[in-house]
């Protein structure tokens, strides 16, 4: 008896350190593999993902994010784990991985298993283990649930072929945008190391597509595609560059996603940023939105920012900031412009856009229509027009769209950075008041 | 006798598209048709009232009719919209059916005309119902009874059990398990590697009430792993409330404190 409490009290403990350690990692996501289950085992997958809870810090809980152990023989000057920090080590068996897994998806807990690690020996020996543990759900316990796996940096081709062929998803962690910036806080990486990977992850997954118009049925090679992460503001990158380099990420690597992790100070180092007033994350929150933009918006990097305005103006999204930039664009007249276009207008999503194309075949759409379909008119209304008709006649004046787009309880900490700033005066002559 | 054509018929799918099939073949002017799915607490002049009781062959040809002329899609979004709460959902499913079938040709793309005000209803709840079903893959939960039987109990605005089970019957083909709609009073069953069948009038025995169950390993393991996920420096429960509405909580036993 006493030994069975002992057991379990372990793998609490082992939980509770290893996903302590995990919970950095941003990415959390289900996405983009449908499966059906078969009669023999357990689980299937759904495109869209699922998110089975949030945390107390609002993000999604989708998998079961766990790093395999916490001992690393590498000292990233950011990361928790690093070889220098004195704190509670722990390492599961693939067993234990696989029985918490199955337990948790049973119960409807979580979509899956995301697995990373700690570089215990060499990279080599880590992701052998890892892949055993996959290779176990998948094989013995017959999971067909999501499967995320993270490479090791510097781990060999031939593993990380045979790993991808047991998750869904993939992915590396490019860590900090610049080469400089990974070379300063993260000593035992490097570019190399980390771009070599991906690069021949993406050369199989194209390799597999060929395979599997052949061969309808052979093994699927990362079917959910790769992802990679950036940490923001540890080091003194403007938004032009992480945006360019997840740009070029997309269109080289053909990467599904890159996450941003807004940068919180685990240890105390002197090349590291203090950070008092927490960590930047409304800076990440528009980095989220441009890489929307980016994805699903056909904006180029080049256009949202430039070498010469490099941040995003905090205060408002990265669509309204290009709006007021480009106002010769506008305004749209809805019941004309093309899909392109009507992307372009800050209030009209993918969603809208397309609600819109449809519509108007019955015949012309105004304001009470567009309100009705799910049009943002807060925001659209001054960069649109029914009929030839705008909403309210408002000028086309950047100041003076900007000051009405703004949440009032914004205006104090808008330091007129872009725009030219408001005196007291001119504000009285505004529509809200 | 332009009275209103009232058809009262029960509150799921087989009843809505009988009073289709019903109020179709009534062949009143298409304007004056309504469909409601709850008895109405009061008669209302100038209205005829018709009683419709479910026909499995009504239903059928209604059913087939909607997915051969208007496609999978629209099917997809009536049988959703069929499943909310609302009652306005009826006349809106019949109107947009009038739409799409009632003219000389068929139109699949007949969603799409969101300036009809029925037709945006339709989509409108079948939007509401899908959040909901999306959000209960998610957020239900099994516990763990008598050993090898997962009972989860949910209690969601829209009517979701037969939404729900395909989903769930793919997900755990060897499990033994039971969804419970505790508002409804009605049960998903599935039998392990068995079929699937929906059950009225449910009612939990006690002996399998949550409340007199102590938490077992794996939920303890589970609440462990969803505080030590979350990162303090960004804790925003705001956040936290708009992504998972308190309405879902009292069923997540990582909630339960």
């Amino acid at each position: 008896m006493e030994t069975i409490i002992q057991k379990r009290e372990s793998l609490g403990e082992k939980l509770r350190i290893l996903s302590d350690a995990a919970k950095y990692d941003v990415a959390c996501t289900s996405s983009g593999v449908d499966r059906q289950g078969s009669r023999k085992g357990m689980g299937n997958c759904l495109a869209s993902g699922i998110c089975h809870s949030f945390s107390a810090d609002g993000r999604c809980i989708s998998l079961l994010k766990i790093l395999m152990t916490n001992e690393c023989v590498f000292d990233c000057k950011y990361c928790l784990n690093r070889v220098s920090n004195d704190i509670e080590r722990a390492t599961f068996t693939p067993e234990e991985i696989c029985r918490l897994t199955m337990e948790f998806y049973r119960r409807n807990f979580i979509e899956g298993l995301f697995l990373s690690s700690g570089v215990k020996g060499s990279p080599d020996e880590t992701m052998e283990q890892m892949i055993k543990a996959v290779w176990l759900l998948r094989n013995k316990y017959g999971f067909q649930g999501y499967i995320h796996l993270k490479a090791i940096p510097g781990a060999s081709q031939e593993l990380i072929s045979q790993a991808g062929f047991l998750a869904d998803r993939m992915s590396i962690n490019l860590e900090f945008p610049t080469a400089e910036g990974l070379k300063k806080l993260a000593p035992h990486k490097s570019r190399t190391t980390i771009l070599k990977p991906m690069k021949a992850i993406q050369l199989r997954a194209q390799e597999n597509k060929r395979e599997l118009t052949l061969y309808r049925h052979s093994p699927r090679f990362v079917p959910a595609g790769q992802s990679t992460q950036m940490i923001v503001g540890a080091t003194g990158e403007s938004d032009y560059e992480i945006l360019s380099v997840a740009e070029s990420l997309y269109q080289k690597f053909s990467l599904k996603r890159v996450f941003y992790s807004a940068f919180v100070a685990v240890n105390p180092d002197r090349d590291l940023p203090a950070l008092p007033q927490g960590p930047p994350l409304l800076r990440e929150h528009r980095l989220y939105q441009a890489d929307w933009l980016l994805r699903f918006y056909e904006f180029k990097a080049s256009e949202l920012l430039t070498p010469g305005q490099p941040n995003f103006n905090v205060l408002i999204d990265p669509k309204c900031n290009w709006a007021l930039n480009h106002l010769e664009e506008f305004p749209v007249e809805i019941n004309t412009a093309d899909y392109h276009t009507l992307l372009r207008v800050p209030g009209i999503g993918t969603k809208s856009a397309w609600r819109i194309i449809g519509a108007r075949r019955y015949g012309g759409l105004d304001f009470e229509h567009l309100k009705k379909i799910g049009v943002v008119l807060k925001r659209a209304l001054y960069f649109i027009t029914c009929n030839g008709k705008m909403l309210y006649s408002t000028p086309m004046e950047a100041d003076y769209i900007l000051r009405n787009i703004l949440d009032p309880r914004d205006w104090k900490d808008h330091q007129g950075r872009d725009f030219h700033q408001m005196s007291f005066w001119e504000l009285g002559g505004a529509g809200r008041f | 006798m332009n009275n209103r054509q009232i058809y009262l018929c029960e509150n799921d799918l087989e009843g809505i598209f009988t009073a289709v099939y019903e109020a179709w073949s009534g062949k009143h002017p298409h304007s004056q048709v309504e469909i409601r799915t709850r008895e109405p607490d009061n008669l209302e002049f100038f209205c005829e009232y018709h009683q419709v009781a479910k026909d499995e062959e009504k239903y059928r040809k209604v059913d087939h009719t909607i997915r051969r002329k208007l496609g999978e899609k629209v099917y997809e979004e009536i049988c959703y919209a069929a499943a909310a709460s609302e009652e306005e959902k009826g006349t809106a499913i019949y109107q947009t059916l009038v739409e799409g079938l009632g003219r000389t040709r068929p139109n699949p793309y007949v969603m799409q005309n969101l300036r009809n005000p029925y037709i945006r209803t339709v989509a409108r709840l079948y939007q509401k119902v899908w959040y909901e079903y999306h959000h209960m893959l998610g957020f239900l939960r099994f516990r763990e009874v008598e050993g090898d039987r997962l009972v989860a109990e949910i209690h969601p605005d829209s009517d979701l059990l037969l939404l729900l089970a395909p989903h769930f019957s793919s997900r755990f083909p060897g499990e033994n398990w039971m969804i419970l709609d505790t508002g409804r009073k009605t049960a998903l069953l599935h039998v392990k590697d068995g079929g699937i069948q929906l059950k009225k009038n449910v009612v939990l025995s006690s002996r399998y009430d949550r409340t007199c169950h102590q938490k077992g390993e794996y939920e303890e393991l589970w609440e462990e792993f969803f505080h030590s996920i979350s990162i303090k420096e960004r804790e925003n429960p705001r956040l936290q409330k708009q992504m998972l509405p308190l309405k879902y909580r009292d069923c997540m036993v990582e909630f339960q404190n």
